[in-house]
């Protein structure tokens, strides 16, 4: 029995070769993310090993920030109080905050990590690899990771820009920093508290201590002197702070590759037991033989589990090739997004990787094919001596199963979209109702192309086609099914897309009143543009208002949260609002605008007092207005703190964004140029766009975002399409004598391609059409969820009619090989076939 | 007299090469008369099929040629030769000459319905009647008896009203009763309908319907009978195989 099992993938080598291709997807993308996370993990222990040699202790604000928010700053007599601390031997002052870039004049807007500004005069947070150290207002020293990036090297001229105009520099040195994430651009202390316009505050002090076995009571004794808001950390375990920053960075790519395997692996699962079903089932009468000559049901079920291994394992090895290269296109990825110095060294290739693979590969081959095989071993020895045609199956199981998931999944999404429970509830809710579609596919398909076909009309050779498609409603069903997947999440994701798209429009359209918006284009958004542009832009005499917004990090009554700004005195003139508590004028000093959902869940009116922590201990502050926009726009960003204060408290932050509101009359593209005129030179990251370029920009965005996602999932359609070039193959294969009568009486091979053409296509469009509404459901409970109530639905119909062309395509390309195997059957040979 | 309905001449097919090579045809040179019932004969490996393959247009010569009417089949290519099946040739093939997802009516129609034409209304009216499967024209293939299935098969080889008709065994598979109605009906076509037949057997009593019978063995044609009687085939073939 086995060596006719092994017989068999020998025979049917094209048939073994596509059942290994639809799992090798799936393994690829399993041993991709194993050997990526240990390559990355590997580099990762290494750097920050030497990280912060020489320095015990950190002084730093107490603000939990990641590297992209404004540094907070204490003031300079904080030096004084650590470095009288006993125990301490030296003490290293800094200031810190984000810098934009330009090469030969061109801003350097790559998105990926910012680039940080820091003063360094040779203390140990870095080692001079090459040159020295910074020294004077036009000189700069760059780590590892901002030479890499930028491809710099000592001798270069930069343009950097923190809360100034833009200034040119000279790279005087290369410096080891941390070797991944944000680059670090290092000046001297007055160079950079200038550029930074921190006078008079610091953004960190590095401590060593005289005894090393004492850094405990040294540490106590200095965060016993500090003051609020200020703490003393271990520079060791800042460090692996640091380091964690960074593998939250890599665990997105490990997620994002695990969820692909995911998709591929059960597309996969899908296609092989589909093909496996039909392959047993075309094999009854061998079977039965077998059965005859005596192998027992055990030996049955058995030979076709050893065939499902050997196609497992080989998945397995050309998917550990396949995991290899995706690997290194990861490695490539996390480069950009701040990796670069952990993408030098080789992939790390754990034997463990291997076993992994190969378990995938097995596992996922033998799940599909223990069905089949146990429903083969049932097969009666008498089918052998029989020849009578099966009836039709009744479709009662399908129906039962079908309802059983896609019922509670229907729910789950309805919920999710009325914002009722939480999103993971929602993706339960999606599988269930994929997979209910994927069984009811059986019951829909057949009445589905037969209505097709009467659109279509019955020509000749279609009329054939659609009764082969129609005449096994399980097979075409399951085949469509996989195809499904794919499509249900490109259109899940692109009404996500879509919606908010449409969003972004109205809150352009419906909210704002300023006709041009100026923002940074540097790499990080909040690292903003200088402020010193608003008194220019103000200037102008086309121009009647100008409010400058500014974000702070902090938290409001213990939570953390992003505080935006708005200036009173414009604010009017900039947006367009609905309903507003309070006056304007009021949002002065220590004061909060509260948007409505957020005061109506928080209990906040007009008057109220909330605690309010900056980054040196709460404070008091009043509500002095709630607000709405006239758009119906949910507005993350519930809490705006006058401009001004924020300005006092913040003086290193940027202006993060400017609306500008013109004199009646004047064109937006016009005003625009002039305004650019006055500030590109020397403020080449304040961009100045008018609504429309804004929204054409936010369109790019999501467009290079789904085309990532897009490209991913074509992984699963491709799955999908070798399940239908599989099926229509083996279908041609049980059809031989049919095909070879049809040639007989005059089927040109031209029509008999047309017909498995047809069939295809009658697949591929049943599938785009389940994929389509699963996706469209789906997408609308998903949009539900992240927009909340109320939020504006939109069918992408654009991305569906895409779509179905798109599975039309398939079907055809599909269907060539196929195709051509039945239209060149000899037909002496195809007649005489059994 | 008009030209045959079909001929060979000279006709070779020669099988593989070296030490396998078989020669299945050897000089074959036969007309086939129009209105005319044909049965060809021979033991296995005589190379019966062969040359009725070869003039169906399914398969091709080594050398020498053969007409279909005026129309010289060899040399054409695979379209022109599927479009000549279709047009001008009817096939009653041993079993399987059913498409099983069609009904009856579908297959009858088929080669016009492939070919874009619609069969004419009087004439397949009048084949389904001779054959008696008015009642059966919904049915699938597989909701028929053998029996019932042939004679579909020869209403759709008779409904394009072809220049020929070829069959290869076409009561091979049923019980003597069924065969026997089904050659009838052959015969009725022949007669009342002056169409050419050629069919291909090994049965003396099937063979017996035809007008004339072409012997084959060893791949040449060593006697020919006209008016056969069952008695007078079996003692022939006796002597042949002596």
């Amino acid at each position: 029995m086995i060596r006719a099992a092994i017989r068999g993938i020998w025979e049917h080598k094209l048939r073994t070769l596509l059942l290994v291709l639809s799992i090798v997807a799936g393994v690829s993308f399993v041993a991709g993310s194993l050997i990526f996370t240990d390559t990355i993990g590997g580099s990762f222990e290494a750097i920050f090993d030497g990280a912060f040699e020489g320095i015990d202790i950190q002084v730093t604000p107490d603000v939990d920030q990641g590297f992209s928010s404004v540094q907070p700053a204490f003031d300079a007599s904080v030096l004084d109080l650590v470095e009288t601390t006993p125990g301490v031997k030296e003490t290293w002052p800094a200031v810190a905050g984000l810098v934009n870039l330009t090469i030969d004049g061109e801003p350097v807007s790559v998105q990926g990590p910012p680039n940080i500004g820091i003063s360094w005069e040779g203390d140990p947070t870095f080692q001079v690899l090459e040159g020295r150290p910074a020294s004077g207002p036009t000189e700069v020293a760059i780590d590892t990771v901002a030479r890499d990036r930028f491809e710099l090297s000592v001798g270069d001229q930069v343009g950097l820009a923190a809360t100034g105009a833009l200034t040119e520099y000279t790279v005087v040195g290369i410096v080891n920093g941390l070797g991944a994430g944000p680059g670090f651009f290092t000046f001297d202390l007055a160079t950079a508290t200038a550029a930074l316009n921190l006078d008079g505050l610091y953004t960190g002090i590095n401590v060593s201590v005289e005894d090393p076995t004492a850094i405990e009571a040294v540490l106590e004794a200095i965060s016993n002197r500090l003051p609020e808001g200020v703490v003393a950390l271990d520079a060791q375990a800042a460090a692996e702070e640091q380091a964690a920053v960074l593998k939250e960075a890599l665990g997105f790519f490990q997620t994002v590759l695990l969820v692909f395997a995911g998709i591929s692996v059960v597309v996969g699962v899908f296609v092989v037991y589909n093909a496996f079903r039909t392959v047993l089932g075309q094999r009854t009468r061998e079977l039965a033989l077998f059965r005859v000559l005596g192998a027992t049901k055990r030996q049955v079920t058995t030979s076709v589990l050893v065939e499902a291994s050997v196609i497992g394992l080989l998945s397995g090895l050309i998917g550990l090739a396949g995991g290899v290269a995706l690997a290194s296109a990861a490695k490539f990825g996390f480069s950009l997004f701040g990796g670069s110095g952990l993408a030098d060294g080789g992939l790390v290739f754990q034997p463990s990787t291997f076993v992994t693979a190969l378990s995938v590969g097995l596992i996922v081959t033998l799940v599909s094919a223990v069905l089949p095989a146990i429903r083969a071993s049932r097969v009666s020895p008498m089918a052998a001596l029989m020849t009578v045609d099966k009836p039709p199956r009744k479709l009662t199981k399908q129906l039962v199963v079908g309802t059983l998931f896609g019922l509670p999944g229907v729910v789950l999404l309805i919920l999710t979209g009325l914002d009722r429970i939480p999103l993971w509830a929602g993706a339960a809710g999606a599988l269930g109702l994929l997979l209910s579609a994927y069984v009811f596919g059986a019951v829909i398909g057949r009445p589905f192309i037969r209505v097709v076909a009467r659109v279509l009309g019955n020509a000749p050779v279609r009329k054939i086609a659609t009764d082969n498609a129609a005449r096994s409603p399980r097979r075409t069903g399951a085949t469509a099914g996989a195809l499904m997947f794919g499509v249900a999440l490109v259109v899940a994701v692109s009404v996500i897309v879509v919606v908010t798209q449409d969003t972004a429009t109205a809150v352009l359209e419906d909210a704002i009143a300023s006709e041009l918006i100026i923002q940074s284009s540097g790499p990080d958004p909040t690292a903003g543009f200088s402020a010193e542009i608003v008194p220019i832009v103000r200037g102008l005499d086309t121009v009647a208002a100008v409010q400058t917004t500014r974000f702070a990090q902090g938290s409001l009554n213990g939570e953390d949260t992003f505080f935006g700004s708005f200036e009173p005195e414009t604010v009017e003139q900039a947006f367009k609002f609905a309903e507003v508590d309070g006056n304007w004028a009021d949002l002065v000093g220590q004061t909060v605008a509260v948007q409505r959902t957020q005061a109506e869940e928080l209990g906040l009116s007009v008057g109220d007092e909330v605690s309010i922590d900056l980054g040196s201990g709460p404070e008091p502050w009043k509500v002095a207005v709630v607000w709405d926009y006239a758009a119906a726009v949910d507005d993350t960003q519930g809490f705006y703190l006058p401009t001004s204060t924020l300005a006092d408290r913040f003086p290193q932050a940027n202006v993060v964004a400017a609306y500008i509101t013109l004199v009646d009359g004047v064109d937006p593209n016009t005003a625009k140029v002039s305004i650019e005129k006055l500030i590109s030179a020397d403020y080449p990251f304040a961009q100045v766009t008018t609504q429309e370029e804004l929204l054409a920009d936010l369109q790019t965005q999501l467009l290079g975002l789904l085309s990532v996602v897009f490209v991913l999932l074509a992984m699963s359609i491709f799955i999908a399409l070798l399940g239908i070039v599989l099926i229509l193959l083996l279908s041609v294969f049980e059809r031989t004598r049919e095909l070879g009568l049809l040639r007989a009486i005059g089927a040109t091979r031209k029509q008999v391609r047309a017909m498995i053409r047809w069939e295809a296509v009658f697949v591929s469009i049943l599938g785009a059409l389940m994929g389509a509404a699963v996706g469209t459901f789906a997408g609308w409970s998903l949009a539900g969820s992240i927009f909340g109530e109320g939020f504006n639905f939109v069918v992408p119909w654009l991305w569906i009619g895409t779509g179905l062309l798109a599975a039309i395509v398939a079907g055809v390309l599909a269907a060539i090989l196929p195709a051509r195997r039945a239209a060149n059957l000899n037909i002496l040979e195809a007649i005489a076939y059994e | 007299m008009t030209s045959p309905a079909a001929r060979a001449v000279s006709a070779t097919k020669i099988y593989g090469q070296g030490d396998t090579k078989v020669t299945a045809l050897n000089d074959v040179s036969v007309d086939f008369a129009r209105g005319e019932f044909t049965a060809i004969m021979g033991p296995s490996g005589s190379g019966k099929s062969t040359l009725m393959h070869c003039l169906a247009a399914l398969d091709d010569l080594t050398e020498g040629s053969v007409y279909l009417g005026d129309v010289e089949l060899t040399g054409m290519g695979d379209r022109e030769l599927t479009e000549l099946r279709r047009d001008k040739i009817g096939f009653i093939f041993q079993s399987f000459n059913l498409i099983p997802t069609l009904t009856a009516k579908e297959n009858i129609v088929l080669p016009a319905s492939i070919a874009g034409r619609t069969t004419n209304k009087e004439w397949f009216d009048q084949v389904i009647g001779i054959l008696g499967i008015g009642d059966r024209l919904g049915h699938r293939p597989s909701e028929m008896s053998g029996g019932q299935q042939q004679r579909v098969a020869a209403a759709r080889a008779l409904a394009s009203r072809p220049e020929i008709i070829f069959g290869d065994e076409p009561s091979g598979n049923l019980d003597s009763k069924s065969g026997a109605e089904l050659l009838g009906f052959m015969r009725q076509a022949v007669d009342e309908h002056g169409q050419t037949i050629v069919m291909v057997t090994h049965d003396a009593i099937s063979a017996s319907y035809a007008d004339r019978i072409v012997f084959l063995a060893d791949g040449k044609i060593v006697d020919e009978m006209l008016e056969p009687t069952a008695e007078k085939v079996l003692d022939r073939i006796k002597t042949l195989e002596a």
